[in-house]
């Protein structure tokens, strides 16, 4: 086959940016709450301890409820973020590539050509299978860690995202 | 000879036995891997023993020969157990002698083959091979104890039945591959470099002190791994602390200091010598050929070492030119593999044995830097490209608070507190710090020219990459909020073999850079791996 390098007007290259991204699902949104839910409930718990101890005397202990109630809030102030985080997630496909955008204060768009995926997985956390969500981690040649990870999909949209994607890549 | 006989037995199941010689190979890695990290510790056992009358000497020097036996036998024991077997599609490596494995490798997942023959195989004609596989888990398996011929052939044999194995799999790389069955083959390698005994001292000066050091040693031991154990053990060896102490008692402090600046002046004279040593050590005769598809380099003054890499196996090509370099207008090239066979797995030092393994071509003028880089990658030309530069504002911005914010501080404290001479410390430091930033700001640049891209990044010298944009596998682009109001964001380019990012380039810049590589990456039909 020749090679052909037919040079390429920049302004008519397709542009990643001008692209409408899928939200991920409401179920994934549910999930955050719960994770953060049980998450803020075991560390106040476990802030509480010293409150029960019988030898601290009880005017140091009212100073001591400084623990259980930063916990709690710093854990409403995190749910917080998370749920923002969750609104910009977004991702979309092309014709030959995978684009997620994710990020609060540093927002990434990453695109991942189908051509490079060496292979996929999805994952379903024991939180996730209860929600119906699943994991998609994509990795290239590019090192041992996942290249693109898009976290609380649904599991059929998941699975056949995967699918797809690796139908194109040529892994069939 | 011995490599060529299959294993005595009722049945020839294909497993083939390596020469005897294998035997030192096995003693070497092991002394490699263990030995020399005990080393400081034995030494120091010793010590204690001669000076001691609790622990005897005769007791330790036991212990030691007691080692050295064990040694030998578990060497013996993996030595009969090691084996190789050449099946239509994959090699089968046989080994270890309690966790016994056997390693199976397709012909297709091969990166590389090299044959190496070591200082202690050498005057037996022996080599040893090492294949180096692709993915995450990689690593690259030794056949020791093969003789110096049937290696070679081995590798070839090797090489083209991946070539082979990769024609029949796939359909993307065919085409070039097919371009390139039908380019002239067979023919004599054509040298495109040889370097001189000149061009390998300059290449030892301007390599990294430390590293060649420690490559010194390496070399000779077989690795770079023990390097750092074998300096302790120097350290130890000349007992310097007992030597400090009669140069106190015997002339005062003066006497202890002027001893001290002058083993620092000799030091720091010695390092150079040492780095040239490491240099004609590791790249005398060096040799750089091409044949075929595949760049072939051969070098080294005791131990031969024998690399090839195949042409659309090189995803980047980087220029190193470092302060040094730059005096001697010199640049040393690397070639950037995505080779997974880094030190990982023995979790040991993997930069040092990356920087052993990688395929380096030191020492160049920028001529040849530039007529090789064309060879290297066809269609790069990177003499009329023009850099451009990243956000000055933000990059001194970021660079210099973060470094200064803290640091000044302290020195207002401290001025307020305790004397005002601090400030003149904190104005010293602070415009250091902004004519360094300010530098490294204008080495910052990209650009592109043709179907290439080139980043650059630097202090005095700098650290160009250039790579085929279609290579790209990943494009990340990442903006803070305060960078999208100043229309600023980091493009970050993952190659298979290393990621890159620019701070700071103009939005449209960025969103265009990573357009055109996806346009390049989902639109040739080269083999990019």
């Amino acid at each position: 086959m020749a090679f052909t390098n037919l040079p390429v007007d920049p302004g008519t290259l397709p542009r990643a940016a001008q692209l409408q991204l899928h939200p991920l699902p409401a179920e994934h949104r549910r999930e955050i709450l719960v994770q953060s839910l049980i998450t803020v409930v075991i560390v106040v718990l476990a802030c509480m301890i010293p409150l029960i101890i019988p030898a601290i005397p009880s005017e140091v202990r009212i100073f001591l409820w400084v623990f259980p109630i930063s916990a709690l809030v710093l854990g409403v102030v995190f749910t917080a973020l998370a749920l923002v985080r969750f609104r910009r997630k977004g991702y979309a496909l092309r014709e030959h590539d995978i684009v997620f955008r994710t990020g609060l204060f540093w927002r990434k768009v990453t695109v991942l050509p189908f051509d490079r995926v060496q292979h996929a997985e999805v994952t379903h956390g024991p939180l996730q299978r209860r929600f119906g969500v699943a994991t998609l981690k994509f990795f290239t040649a590019g090192g041992s860690s996942v290249d693109l990870k898009i976290e609380g999909l649904l599991a059929d949209d998941a699975e056949r995202l995967r699918e797809t994607v690796l139908e194109r890549a040529g892994h069939g | 000879m011995a490599e060529t006989q299959p294993v005595e037995g009722p049945q020839d199941d294909g497993w083939r036995r390596v020469s005897p010689t294998a035997l030192m190979d096995f003693v070497v890695v092991m002394i490699r891997h263990g030995i020399l990290q005990a080393l400081p510790a034995f030494a120091v056992l010793a010590y204690s023993a001669a000076t001691s009358d609790k622990l005897e000497l005769r007791f330790v020097l036991g212990l030691a020969v007691l080692a050295v036996l064990l040694m030998l036998a578990w060497s013996l024991f993996s030595y009969l157990r090691f084996g190789y077997r050449l099946r239509s599609t994959r090699i089968e490596v046989r080994k270890g002698v309690l966790h016994r494995q056997v390693l199976d490798v397709d012909f297709d997942r091969i990166q590389n083959v090299s044959v190496h023959e070591p200082f202690y195989m050498r005057p037996f004609g022996m080599a040893v091979i090492g294949i180096d596989t692709a993915g995450s888990s990689g690593k690259e398996i030794r056949l020791p104890g093969i003789a110096l011929g049937p290696a070679r052939e081995m590798r070839e044999r090797l090489v083209s039945d991946a070539r082979s194995a990769r024609l029949e799999d796939s359909d993307a790389p065919e085409a070039i591959d097919g371009q390139e069955a039908a380019a002239p083959r067979g023919g004599a390698p054509e040298v495109l470099l040889q370097l001189s005994r000149k061009d390998v001292v300059i290449a030892g000066l301007t390599a990294n002190f430390m590293l060649w050091a420690a490559i010194a040693i390496g070399t000779v031991m077989g690795s770079g791994d023990s390097a750092e154990s074998m300096m302790a053990w120097v350290a130890e060896w000349l007992n310097l602390r007992g030597v400090a102490e009669d140069l106190e008692r015997e002339g005062g402090k003066l006497l202890l200091a002027a001893a001290v600046a002058g083993a620092t002046l000799l030091a720091l004279l010695l390092l150079p010598v040492i780095s040239v040593v490491g240099a004609l050590f590791r790249y005398d005769g060096y040799t750089l050929s091409i044949d075929g598809d595949r760049f072939r380099r051969a070098s080294g003054l005791l131990s031969r070492h024998d690399d090839s890499v195949r042409a659309h196996k090189i995803q980047a090509v980087t220029w190193k030119q470092n302060a040094i370099a730059l005096l001697f207008e010199r640049i040393n090239l690397q070639l950037r593999q995505a080779s997974a066979g880094s030190g990982l797995e023995s979790g040991q030092q993997p930069g040092l044995a990356d920087l052993q393994r990688s395929f380096q071509v030191p020492s160049l003028r920028p001529a040849e830097a530039e007529a090789l880089t064309g060879r290297f990658l066809p269609g790069c030309r990177s003499d009329g490209a023009r850099l451009t530069g990243v956000d000055r504002r933000a990059y001194m911005l970021v660079n210099t608070v973060f470094l200064l914010g803290p640091f000044s501080l302290g020195m207002i404290v401290a001025a307020i507190l305790v004397h005002a001479g601090f400030l003149i410390l904190w104005l010293v430091v602070f415009v250091t710090v902004v004519l360094i930033a300010h530098r490294c700001w204008r080495q910052t640049g990209w650009a592109v020219a043709g179907d290439h891209a080139m980043f650059r990044r630097g202090f005095i010298g700098s650290n160009t990459t250039l790579f085929p944009l279609f290579k790209v596998q990943r494009v990340d682009l990442v903006q803070t909020p305060l960078q999208a109001r100043r229309g600023l964001a980091h493009l970050t380019v993952h190659l298979a073999s290393h990621s890159m990012t620019i701070h700071w380039m103009r939005f449209e810049d960025a969103e265009r850079l990573r357009d055109l590589a996806l346009y390049q990456a989902e639109n040739s039909q080269e083999a990019w791996f």
